[in-house]
């Protein structure tokens, strides 16, 4: 039997035995980091993002000036060494007002998209597994949803919840669900069909075992590139909302109100929208990136 | 008349890699003559279809080939791109291995078979398309002419490959590369399609190259042998002395794995008492909804099916016969039309949910593709535990006997801390075996378990089952389409065609004296008769 043994290691390792060993010697950290080189847009929006989320934690850090202080000899200068984005017309510091936004919008996107997330990939989960009327029902709920165009899904359920940063980022995670419900049950679909996914049942497991231990983790991943996806699109939508005039009240600082305060002064004071405005096209942008480098590297 | 049509001399091909270089063909040599068959025999990852691909200069951009490749004289790696397109086709035919995606799936199978002519402007367009109807004819298609104005999605997986011959052949070319051709199909279909490139071949005096991993094939049909392994030529010569007197170690060891060479001896699996009777399947019918017809496909059309303990029953049948979805139904992962499944005196029909899946655990599968059977993100003892674990074992206990049960099946040590994608076909089939056995199942149910394999591990798992089953007096219903294996295993044999079965037996029996006429036919498509 040792014999047997043998034989089978062998056919198994001929494979790997065939590979030239000179090459072997170039690391593995030296092919990544050469890889990493071929692509700088994901390196800097991979960098961005980390500044971002920094800014969100502490936002000591970037910004060592009070956001609310107000300083009226200084209202509405435009950037410079000492206010890189300028002040607005309190000569409060822009900068610091936009780093100390950073946290409520990040936060309003996060808890939006583990909204949209959680309930959507529940939706996608009963229905691709149970199937049958369960799932037509749950499908066409979500057929209405995308029906709907997300903005004024999200508009018109903050107008019957109430105002707050908290229930704008609810309104944009339910516009969400749809899409990742959606996405949820293609996978389920396709992962159910598979022979590991018979051989668990053969092998005596239980409806919930199969979902939970063998249905679910393979059919999550592209659903969590969706969501670094979606993050980009919450943090878009929460602006808009907070823009709109739904979201924090003045003076919190928050990106999306940031550009709505600088409205009034687009033909004095571009910095005042046009700063904050950039913050958030780059962070979306960013985000857009990084979830386009993972389903790359899913591939 | 030795008349060389292709001489390779020296052919080494490297896939270049992110990481490594892979060497796939290192130095091979090797000629073929006109009106020759050259037979290029090794298991996968030989490098026998490059070799193939190299020839007919389909290897993709990121494979460097060093070495000459001389047709007729002309050393191809030395010609240009356009010179070298003007011999594909006319000069060198090629018939690919999958003719389910070979061919495209919106032209017409006449418009393809003519494309050849057209763009070597052999043909007008009227021309080209009666030759079409000719050629397509000559590989042996009826009604060449209603083919030719299908698409490929209206003909069977034979035709297609008739189809793909007839566009191989069409420019009566010198040399014909054929890799696989028949190893996505039935035995009766492959002798068929076999027969047919012979006649042509031999009419027309091409040489042709025989890509196959099957040396039964390789015996019937080639005048010259070449055995490949790890990229490099092991042994050459004709087929006679390559049976009769083999020089090298590795085809000796190829030739004592291959099961249709030895289906003249006596039937080797090990003697087994006739033990009580197990299953028992009776008058099972499974019966599909055909959209817009009345009446339903029966896929599985009154079964009658006994498994004794520690006995081994075969299932033999051509793909679409419905073994497999008999499989299920005996297992009950499917609810049949009708027909009663008794396992152990015990009928599965209306047994409540928990009795069932108690039951379960005596009764277990092993299925068919082992790239696909492992739960791809858990680790191998995780997989092997996974059946106890569903059946409430702590974590720990199950793990232990999922070590066991590792070593049982003779995987290495720490095979268990890896996933199933480290794993080569065998190992993963093995995982799957100890899988099936964690629960001390009294019957399991393997559907196609060696057929995704090479046939050196094919023989090494056969030996297995059969070991286990010495052991473990566990019973076995083993599913196949190759009777050279159920031969090797199996006590009793059931054969199936579309969806009843036809002859039951002793193996002994079924092999010695066939009494209906499509087991005669089955046994008489298995390669290997001119060595036997």
């Amino acid at each position: 039997m040792t014999l047997d043994l043998e034989l089978v290691d062998r056919t198994a390792t001929a494979g790997t035995a065939t590979r030239a060993p000179a090459a072997r010697s170039t690391g593995r950290h030296w092919g990544a980091a050469r890889s990493s080189l071929r692509r700088p847009g994901l390196v800097l929006s991979v960098l961005w993002l980390a500044a971002v989320l920094i800014a969100a934690v502490a936002p000591g850090v970037f910004a060592s000036t009070d956001p609310l202080r107000a300083a009226p000899r200084l209202k509405l200068q435009p950037p410079s060494w000492e206010h890189p984005f300028g002040t607005d017309q309190l000569g409060r510091d822009l900068f610091s007002r936009t780093v100390h936004g950073t946290g409520l919008s990040l936060g309003s996107a996060l808890i939006a998209v583990a909204v949209g997330i959680v309930v959507g990939s529940l939706v996608g989960l009963v229905a691709g597994f149970v199937r049958g009327p369960l799932d037509s029902g749950l499908m066409r709920a979500m057929d209405v949803l995308l029906a709907i165009p997300a903005l004024l899904l999200s508009l018109a359920l903050v107008t019957a919840l109430g105002f707050g940063t908290v229930k704008v980022a609810i309104a944009v995670g339910i516009a969400s669900i749809a899409a990742c419900a959606r996405v949820m049950r293609s996978e389920v679909l396709r992962v159910r069909e598979s022979p590991y996914i018979e051989a668990a049942r053969a092998g005596g497991a239980r409806w919930f075992r199969v979902l939970g231990r063998h249905v679910l983790p393979n059919a999550a991943g592209p659903v969590l590139v969706l969501a670094v996806m979606e993050f980009g699109t919450a943090v878009l939508a929460v602006s808009a909302l907070s823009f709109l005039g739904y979201g924090a009240v003045p003076p919190t600082p928050e990106w999306g109100s940031l550009v709505s305060g600088g409205r009034d002064f687009l033909g004095s004071a571009w910095w005042l929208t046009v700063m904050p405005g950039l913050t958030i096209v780059l962070t979306v942008l960013a985000t857009g990136r990084v979830s386009q480098g993972g389903r790359e590297g899913r591939e | 008349m030795s008349d060389t049509v292709l001489q390779v001399r020296d052919l080494e091909v490297t896939y270049r890699a992110k990481q490594d270089d892979v060497a796939a063909v290192r130095g091979v040599s090797l000629t073929v003559d006109a009106g020759e068959t050259v037979a290029l025999v090794g298991e996968s990852g030989s490098g026998k279809s490059t070799t193939a691909l190299a020839v007919a200069g389909l290897l993709p951009a990121r494979a460097a080939v060093t070495g000459a490749l001389e047709f007729r004289g002309r050393d191809l790696t030395q010609v240009g791109r356009r010179e070298r397109r003007s011999v594909l086709g006319v000069g060198i035919g090629l018939v690919p291995q999958d003719p389910t995606v070979s061919l495209n799936p919106v032209r017409r199978i006449g418009d393809q078979v003519a494309e050849v002519l057209l763009i070597h402007r052999r043909a007008r367009r009227s021309q080209a398309r009666a030759a079409a109807v000719e050629a397509l004819a000559a590989a042996g298609l009826d009604d060449p002419a209603i083919r030719a104005r299908q698409y490929p999605h209206e003909l069977s997986g034979g035709m297609r490959q008739r189809v793909l011959i007839a566009i191989a052949l069409i420019a009566s070319p010198a040399l014909l590369i054929a890799d696989e051709p028949t190893s996505a199909l039935d035995v009766t279909v492959q002798r068929q399609i076999l027969d047919r490139i012979g006649d042509l071949v031999q009419r027309n005096g091409t040489g042709l190259l025989l890509v196959t991993h099957d040396l039964a094939v390789a015996a019937d049909r080639a005048d010259r042998i070449v055995v490949m392994s790890q990229g490099r030529i092991v042994e050459d010569g004709p087929v006679e002395q390559i049976l009769r007197d083999p020089a090298h170690p590795y085809t000796r060891s190829l030739l004592d794995a291959a099961p249709a060479l030895h289906l003249s001896g006596p039937v080797t699996a090990a003697p087994a008492p006739a033990g009580r009777p197990l299953l028992a399947v009776r008058g099972l019918v499974k019966a599909f909804p055909v959209p817009g017809r009345k009446a339903a496909f029966r896929a599985v059309d009154a079964v009658d099916l006994d498994v004794a303990a520690g006995r081994t029953l075969g299932l033999v049948g051509e793909s679409g016969s419905g073994k497999s979805t008999t499989a299920r139904l005996a297992l009950r992962l499917i609810d049949p039309t009708a027909g009663s499944v008794v396992f152990d005196g015990v009928e599965l029909a209306g047994l409540p949910a928990a009795r069932l899946r108690e039951l379960r655990r005596r009764f277990q599968l092993v299925q068919q593709n082992p790239y696909a059977a492992l739960h791809p993100k858990l680790s191998v003892i995780d997989i092997v535990a996974e059946p106890l674990r569903s059946f409430g074992e702590d974590r720990r206990t199950a793990r232990d006997r999922a070590t066991e049960l590792l070593d049982r099946v003779q995987l290495p040590a720490g095979t268990g801390a890896r996933r199933a994608a480290e794993l080569s076909g065998g190992q993963r089939q093995r995982v799957a075996i100890a899988r099936a056995l964690a629960l001390q199942p009294d019957l399991v149910v393997l559907d196609e378990p060696v057929s995704a394999l090479d046939v050196r591990v094919q023989a090494h798992i056969l030996a297995l089952l059969g070991d286990l089953q010495r052991d473990l007096a566990v019973g076995y219903l083993f599913i196949s389409h190759d009777l050279a294996v159920v031969r090797q295993i199996c006590h009793d044999v059931a054969v199936m065609y579309r969806g009843r079965i036809v002859e039951t037996g002793s193996a002994g029996k079924i092999f010695a004296d066939p009494e209906h006429e499509y087991t005669r036919r089955l046994l008489a498509a298995v390669p290997g008769t001119a060595v036997r």
